[in-house]
């Protein structure tokens, strides 16, 4: 070649530049509709297109490291009931080869899942375009998409290499005192280096191969939107689940694992444990590196040759492995950066829809548009999801014994509402938000608010309500589940009532025409403070229900009966049934 | 005699310290294209609002139909097609969606809407996007299916906030015709434009704003005798009623000489 040939360095400064242009374009592909809002808020605050990247890296580095924990007290474990004469080494191979398998399978998972929402911007064509068409080799160019990749995942990737090994070393000191020998020490840290090398560079080869292939997507939004919004709303409901269920793994881990290896916990015949170890360890990905580890612990003369061997062999097919999707995924990396015309888009047959209007009643036309709206858009649709985290948290209270004995249930009861309306508060931003995005076409149609409020009921109380019972009803083991069943049941109507009124508060607050309301925010100054007290407002209220339930739940009734007619009262002054009269022009 | 479609009369809006329109009146007449003609920012988007109740008047009057926009907005509102300068409809939705919400919400027939529709995306060309993402459709085809939308309901009053914008030359040629059509049978356009030659092509009457005052208001003739240059082109006219053609000339020869330097260097 003979254009100038660009240092690495300089092409990993210029990859800076690419990354956040990377990340900027796929928070605005994950903006969707709301991209106008999300523009205007990064031209306020041009930082903020970092600040989310930042957020996803160290979330992720916590993951991993809180993760570590399982491996480590394995080892930990391991090293302690191995002075017990009676302990079997069958088990503790099974119990130690599954959690630190384990482990390494999470590795990915976490990677994958909660890299490639926002990965797949670096892995889309989009960024590369510009600094295609700049005077740089190919081979510059896909040298910076993979700087730009690495910049993506630099922390993370640092924190994959070092957790197991600075883990491992902890697990197995800690108990000895520093007592174990240099010799033993080294071993264990190359062998963890090894395994945690060849894993790493298969989870980053997974997460461009995957990301890649979600990034195809975006970029195919015009044929393929139905796929694209599935994505978005998947990777939400992944990013909110598995928040969730890592906090419940962390508390399996750290409270059970220790008593597995207890022989009095054993639960199945050593001889099954001893074929399963046995072949498992031949299994490349994630078990041989997991029983290599294990078997270096409990000391390589007291596992079973064949274990040994398997393990070994294992980790060999694993670093092969390894080395052939990181082939593949360079090869992904490079394919990015090429500008191809979109000719094979072509295959997708023209499927023309046939042109024809259909009329429904204007409540059922507005929940159609706001059904639309909100499935299209992340932003909604994480408003819409928020009430998932009720039972989720719910569980998870209960799992952590926070509330025991007939003093907690209210509570308990108080715990659920204010996660009830923190969600419905959500909800309530979220749909009456929608209204500003289409601005111009329905402030230009003879529009009544009050259909459109109707319309909004559906979206205000299906997910709360239905998420509360949820909550509820996983907890029919427990012993005061009636008590609590009962006080809920009494609270939904509160749920509803305090609902309306954040929604009236709203409209009162951002909406108020000289003879009229509307539902889009056009008295927007004081904006945050207005929104807090909302809030505020809606919280209250909930203490407030709760505190004459504890009184007594025939008081409660009543005053949500009370609350009830007042709200209708409200709802007919605020929104007056309007003459059709127009219609008869 | 028949009655005015709309009349503006003494109308002030300010939004802050910035009079939009500042004691801006005329009247839009049955049958008649009729144009708002000025410079950026001379408040010609904020007067289309006013008319359709969207803001609030500060001080004079509008009334629509005989209708004041504030309190009978939805007769109003009823009665007019209305595009408005940004394509900002629902970009999350499919012009197939849209059309049946806006449709839904003026309950209109359904057999009627569907030929009507089939002919305007024919005659627009835009029958295969029918089926697409608002968004992912070129800023000329959202112009279209705004178009469109405001058109179904054979509204007896269109506002068009410089409609043509985007169009390429063959679509905006039908959106004329669509324009000229409309008037033949009795219909009104307000049509906002900062374009000399679209005003001069397409309205009836123009009212000249600038700094939200009308400066003039008349048809072709009218204007020119105004500028006291009759026979000269609009383009004269329009500048100086709206006191650009000084600083256009200043302008002007200020590029002539960063041009002139460049080409030297
Ligand atoms: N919501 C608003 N808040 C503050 N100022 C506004 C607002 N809307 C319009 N203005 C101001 O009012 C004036 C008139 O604006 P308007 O949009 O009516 O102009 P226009 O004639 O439509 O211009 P253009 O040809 O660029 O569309 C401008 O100075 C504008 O900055
Ligand atoms: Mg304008």
């Amino acid at each position: 070649m003979t254009e100038a040939e660009y240092s690495n360095k300089e092409l990993y400064k210029i990859s800076k530049r690419v990354f956040t242009e990377s990340i900027f374009h796929s928070q605005q592909q994950a903006a969707g509709s709301n991209k106008a809002k999300f523009l205007e808020r990064v031209g306020k605050k041009r930082e903020s297109i970092g600040t989310q990247s930042i957020i996803m890296k160290i979330l992720v580095a916590f993951y991993i490291v809180v993760f570590t924990a399982m491996p480590v007290l394995s080892f930990l474990q391991i090293n302690i009931v191995s002075g017990i004469p009676l302990v079997e080494e069958t088990w503790n191979l099974f119990v130690g080869g599954f959690s630190v398998s384990g482990y390494l399978l999470l590795q990915p998972i976490i990677l994958v899942l909660f890299s490639i929402t926002f990965t797949w911007g670096f892995l889309s064509k989009e960024p590369y375009t510009w600094i295609s068409t700049l005077p740089y080799s190919r081979k510059d160019v896909s040298k910076i998409s993979f700087f730009t990749f690495l910049r993506g995942i630099d922390v993370q990737m640092i924190v994959l290499f070092l957790a197991l090994p600075i883990g491992t070393i902890i697990g197995i000191n800690l108990p000895k005192g520093m007592g174990i020998g240099l010799a033993e020490n080294f071993l264990m840290i190359g062998v963890c280096l090894i395994v945690n090398i060849a894993n790493t560079v298969f989870n980053l080869s997974l997460t461009i191969l995957l990301g890649r292939k979600m990034a195809k997507v975006m970029e195919d939004q015009e044929e393929n939107n139905r796929m694209a919004n599935f994505i978005r709303i998947g990777s939400m409901l992944i990013y909110l689940i598995f928040t969730m269920l890592a906090s419940f793994a962390i508390q399996m881990a750290i409270t059970k694992l220790p008593l597995l290896y207890d022989p009095a916990n054993q639960f199945i015949s050593t001889q099954s444990a001893d074929i399963v170890n046995k072949v498992l360890s031949f299994i490349p990905f994630p078990f041989a590196g997991g029983y290599l580890l294990t078997s270096i612990v409990i000391g390589v003369t007291k596992v079973p040759l064949l274990v040994v061997i398997g393990s070994t062999v294992g980790t060999v097919l694993q670093i092969g492995l390894a080395i052939l999707v990181f082939r593949k995924a360079l090869q992904t990396l490079q394919d990015i950066t090429l500008i191809e015309s979109k000719t094979k888009k072509s295959r997708t047959r023209k499927k023309t829809t046939p042109i024809e209007v259909r009329v429904f009643k204007p409540t059922r036309a507005y929940m159609k548009r706001d059904l639309a709206l909100i499935t299209r858009e992340l932003q909604m649709i994480t408003y819409m999801l928020m009430p998932i985290m009720i039972p989720i948290t719910t569980a998870l209270a209960y799992a952590l014994d926070m509330y025991l004995g007939k003093t907690g249930i209210p509570a308990m009861v108080l715990y659920i509402m204010s996660f009830a309306i923190f969600s419905t508060f959500f909800i309530i931003i979220g749909i009456t938000s929608i209204e500003t995005g289409g601005e111009t076409i329905t402030s230009s149609l003879p529009i009544n608010i009050r259909d459109q409020i109707k319309a909004k009921m559906p979206f205000l109380f299906s997910t709360v309500p239905l998420m509360v019972l949820v909550a509820i009803l996983l907890q029919f083991k427990q012993a005061h589940f009636m008590d609590v069943l009962l006080m809920t049941v009494v609270q939904l109507p509160a749920i509803f009532i305090i609902g309306m009124s954040g929604l009236f508060l709203k409209i009162l607050l951002f909406g108020k025409f000289k003879y009229k309301y509307v539902i889009e925010e056009v008295k927007t100054k004081y904006k945050e403070i207005k929104i807090i007290s909302i809030l505020v407002i809606m919280l209250a209220l909930a203490v407030g229900f709760i505190f004459t339930m504890m009184v007594g739940w025939w008081l409660a009734l009543v005053l949500e009966g009370i609350c009830l007619i007042l709200l209708l009262i409200i709802f007919n002054v605020m929104f007056p049934k309007k003459s059709d009269n127009w219609m008869t022009t | 005699m028949v009655n005015n479609i709309v009349e503006v009369s003494n109308v002030v809006k300010t939004f802050g310290d910035v009079r939009a329109v500042d004691g801006l009146s005329f009247v839009v007449k049955p049958g008649e294209i009729f144009g708002l003609l000025g410079p950026n920012g001379a408040g010609k988007t904020t007067t289309v609002k006013l008319i359709l109740g969207l803001l609030e008047l500060d001080a004079g009057d509008i009334t629509v139909f005989d209708l004041l926009p504030s309190t009978d907005e939805m007769a109003i509102k009823q009665r007019i097609g209305y595009v408005s300068e940004e394509p900002l409809i629902y970009k999350s939705m499919t012009p197939k969606e849209l059309f049946d919400f806006t449709s839904s919400i003026r309950r209109l027939n359904p057999e009627d809407t569907t030929a009507k529709l089939q002919r305007y995306l024919e005659s627009l060309e835009a029958e295969q996007y029918y089926d697409k993402l608002i968004a992912t459709l070129s800023r000329g085809n959202k112009q279209k299916m705004q178009v469109i939308a405001a058109l179904l309901h054979e509204p007896k009053l269109l506002i068009m906030d410089e409609p043509l914008t985007g169009l390429d030359a063959k679509s905006a040629k039908v959106v004329k015709e669509i324009l000229e059509l409309h008037a033949e049978n009795g219909g009104s356009v307000i049509f906002s434009t900062h374009i000399l030659e679209v005003a001069e092509d397409v309205c009836d009457r123009i009212c000249i704003i600038n700094e939200g005052k009308a400066v003039a208001t008349g048809t072709m003739d009218e204007l020119s005798k105004l500028a006291d240059k009759a026979g000269a082109d609009l383009e004269e006219i329009f500048l100086k009623l709206t006191q650009q053609d000084e600083s256009v000339n200043r302008i002007i020869s200020n590029l002539r000489k960063l041009t002139n330097n460049g080409g030297n260097r």
